[in-house]
């Protein structure tokens, strides 16, 4: 019994290691859908109606010469399309995966461009995967995400059996310059570069200005203490080192972060570590943007302030507790965080610069939304 | 020829118990097929046949052939699985609360998952997915093993085995609770969807392999249907019928972590199912292992089909997380069978 037990045993982990570690070799084969599915395939076959492209995640895509309808995973995605095609962006785009924010921003858009009401659901969001059927059944030219999206070989194997390539685009990888290599893979994807060009310029010219300063360079640095904004009086949510994206952009603007990767890329800290470090500046990076509530923001941050311990730190103290839009630091307003930031540790070195002004102008010039419809920058009153 | 009395009482149990399976079969082919014509993309029910028979458009064959008809067959398979597994696992340590999850193979299995997700340990993008779920195997497995090892020093005493389980639970536990600790919040995203239980990633071959463990091992437990009937009498009474308790009782908590392990690892963590379809199949087929061990498969198979198709329609334009459906849709019904059994589930 015991070596007829065994051998039972021995045969069924050999069948699913076996077949496990061969599974990939298996999906060559033909599917049930009659359809040759090639393992690393992510694109339908060129044709004279379709062009190659390459992905800032070095893949070559096979994508329509005209793109007629895109999907994509979140409203952040669809901002750096709508920048750079404007109003005709309203009438590609035929789905919007579900962030926190989806339903806020596609009311605000819906008041101008109704079609934008009748967008139906790809799912999303932290409960519910990317629905892989209602996006086939919609048959966009592409669906297009970003770099920290989900983006499961799963899901894009999916599309691409029904010749829907996926563009991922990389944005967040370094916080000044990916917003605009995606910008541009974006004007190349629909034939307007040099309008992308022009946006990336836009973006580039802060980044010269900051980098004009050699701030990094500053002795005296002012310490710098980030938190997400998810937090509460009693609960500290998380800090982020300066490997993290919201790290490099203190470090870009002469910032000195208090909490380094040897402590994690992105952790709670203890609230001991937090008041003996005293930090100059809190930044907390939380729900600001579009269709935000100043009241409610400034409640948040009095609510952090109400921490215990937090009233001797020298950042609340002197009021240098602001709160920013969390999901700035990984999109093409990246450069307005750099900006405040930078005149906030340096306000004698952009005495003549207004952080607001310049997203003003962006908004003005690039995008579909107003300014005025958003709150984007909030500091203790 | 006239049955005696006894006899036409025993064939007549018999046939009910049949025709209880029969009646099961049935609803899971039933649910299937409504399983098929339920998805977000609308198809009529023309297209969706059309697009069986592969007389359709390429998109509607990709939608039906690739997207909903391996979920449908997951949804059995996995549903039968922890069926299977919790119904022996009740019945080998004569516990109902013993789930195929009670020797801390779920936990191993989100530990594993968690492990490959957020420290990205990667061979290549590709991989990603296969590593995923070999991990949460491995893990899975080398759960169960730790307990076999374990158990064998106090005779595979069932109250040991249920203790080690649970210290195995916390251990992973905490070693899961520790790496999302330390995840950036896109991993962590990943990791809860992986938790939370999810079909819609298993392929093909997945579903092959998954086929294949539950037949050998049904089969297996099939065969021993006396003897595991016999082990529900007690200890001194299975051994007074000749029956080797301890080997029983160590062969069935393999196969039960082979079997748990090839779901989770594919599945993710799945609860309710495995421990409720067996106290609904005992309810509706009685003891006996012959007919137990199928219904509680089949009723497992009929949950989570059903569930599957509610995740789809719940909440328009949203797949529910399966997991989830199942104890919604579930525990309100498993409460009106207690209530209508006045709590006999024993």
């Amino acid at each position: 019994m015991k070596t007829k037990f065994s051998k039972t045993l021995l045969v069924l982990l050999s069948i699913f290691l076996l077949m496990v570690l061969t599974a990939p070799c298996s999906s060559n084969n033909t599917d049930k859908t009659g359809e040759e599915v090639v393992a690393n395939e992510k694109t339908p076959e060129p044709s004279q109606s379709t062009r190659e492209i390459t992905d800032a995640q070095g893949n070559t895509l096979t994508v329509a010469k005209n793109i007629g309808k895109i999907a994509v995973d979140q409203w952040g995605t669809a901002d750096i399309v709508v920048s750079v095609l404007g109003e005709e962006a309203m009438d590609k785009i035929v789905a919007v995966g579900i962030t926190k924010s989806y339903n806020q921003i596609k009311g605000i858009y819906g008041k101008s461009y109704p079609q934008i009401n009748n967008l139906p659901s790809i799912g999303g969001g932290r409960s519910s995967p990317i629905d892989a059927e209602k996006i086939i059944s919609l048959q966009p030219d592409l669906y297009m995400i970003a770099n920290y999206s989900e983006n499961s070989d799963d899901l894009i194997g999916k599309l691409a059996k029904a010749n829907i390539p996926t563009v991922i685009l990389n944005i967040s990888e370094e916080p000044s310059q990916s917003p605009q290599n995606a910008i541009k893979i974006v004007g190349e994807l629909f034939g307007v570069q040099e309008r992308a060009d022009e946006i990336a310029g836009f973006i580039d010219s802060q980044y010269k200005l900051i980098e004009s300063k050699n701030l990094e360079d500053k002795r005296n640095k002012p310490t710098v203490y980030m938190e997400k904004g998810s937090g509460t009086k009693d609960e500290y949510d998380v800090t982020w080192s300066d490997q993290s994206a919201w790290g490099k952009i203190v470090t870009k603007t002469g910032g000195k972060n208090i909490v380094d990767s040897s402590l994690g890329n992105s952790v709670k800290i203890d609230s001991e570590f937090l008041l003996s470090g005293n930090p100059d500046y809190i930044i907390i990076a939380g729900s600001v943007g579009i269709g935000t509530d100043l009241e409610e923001g400034q409640e948040l941050i009095r609510s952090y302030t109400q921490r215990t311990g937090w009233q001797n730190l020298d950042a609340v103290k002197n009021n240098n507790i602001f709160l920013i839009g969390h999901g700035q630091e990984r999109d093409q307003f990246c450069f307005f965080p750099h900006l405040v930031m930078a005149k906030t540790f340096y306000p004698e070195d952009f005495v003549d610069i207004e952080p607001l002004e310049i997203l003003k102008e962006f908004y003005d010039k690039y995008m579909l939304l107003d300014f005025e419809d958003g709150h984007w920058y909030i500091k203790l009153e | 020829m006239q049955l005696s009395p006894g006899k036409a009482l025993y064939s007549n149990i018999v046939s009910k118990k049949k025709y209880i399976i029969v009646f099961l079969i049935i609803a899971i082919v039933i649910s299937f097929i409504v399983n098929l014509f339920v998805g977000s993309a609308g198809l009529t029910l023309v297209e969706t046949i059309n697009a069986i028979f592969g007389d359709s458009s390429k998109i509607n064959r990709v939608i039906v052939w690739s997207i909903r008809m391996p979920v449908a067959i997951s949804a059995i398979l996995v549903g039968a699985a922890l069926g299977i597994g919790g119904c022996e696992m009740q019945t080998i340590l004569n516990n109902p609360m013993a789930s195929p999850y009670t020797l801390g193979i779920s936990s191993a299995a989100s530990f594993g998952a968690a492990l490959v997700i957020i420290l990205r340990i990667s061979i290549s993008p590709f991989f990603d997915n296969i590593l995923i779920s070999l991990s949460a195997f491995c893990f899975s497995i080398l759960a169960s093993f730790s307990i076999f090892t374990l158990s064998k020093r106090f005779g595979w005493d069932r109250g040991v085995l249920i203790l080690f389980g649970i210290a195995m639970s916390f251990l992973f536990n905490a070693l899961t609770t520790f790496l999302q600790f330390i995840a950036d919040q896109n991993d962590l995203q990943s990791f809860i969807f992986w938790s939370f239980g999810d079909l819609t990633k298993i392929n093909w071959t997945q579903i092959l392999i998954l086929f294949i463990v539950l037949i050998v091992i049904y089969t297996l437990f099939f065969k021993k249907s006396w003897h595991l009937t016999a082990v529900t009498l007690g200890d001194s009474a299975a051994l007074s019928l000749g029956i080797d308790v301890k080997k029983m009782r160590r062969t069935v908590i393999i196969m039960v972590a082979i079997l748990s392990a090839t779901s989770v690892s594919f599945a993710g963590t799945i609860g309710f199912v495995g421990i409720v379809a067996p106290h609904i199949a005992r309810m509706i087929g009685g003891e006996d292992q012959r007919f137990l061990l199928s219904i509680s498969a089949l009723v497992g198979a009929l949950m989570l089909s059903v569930a599957s198709t509610f995740g789809k329609t719940l909440v328009p334009g949203v797949i529910l997380p399966i997991g989830l459906v199942t104890s919604m849709v579930g525990i309100p019904f498993f409460i009106y069978l207690i209530l209508q059994h006045r709590g006999g589930m024993k």
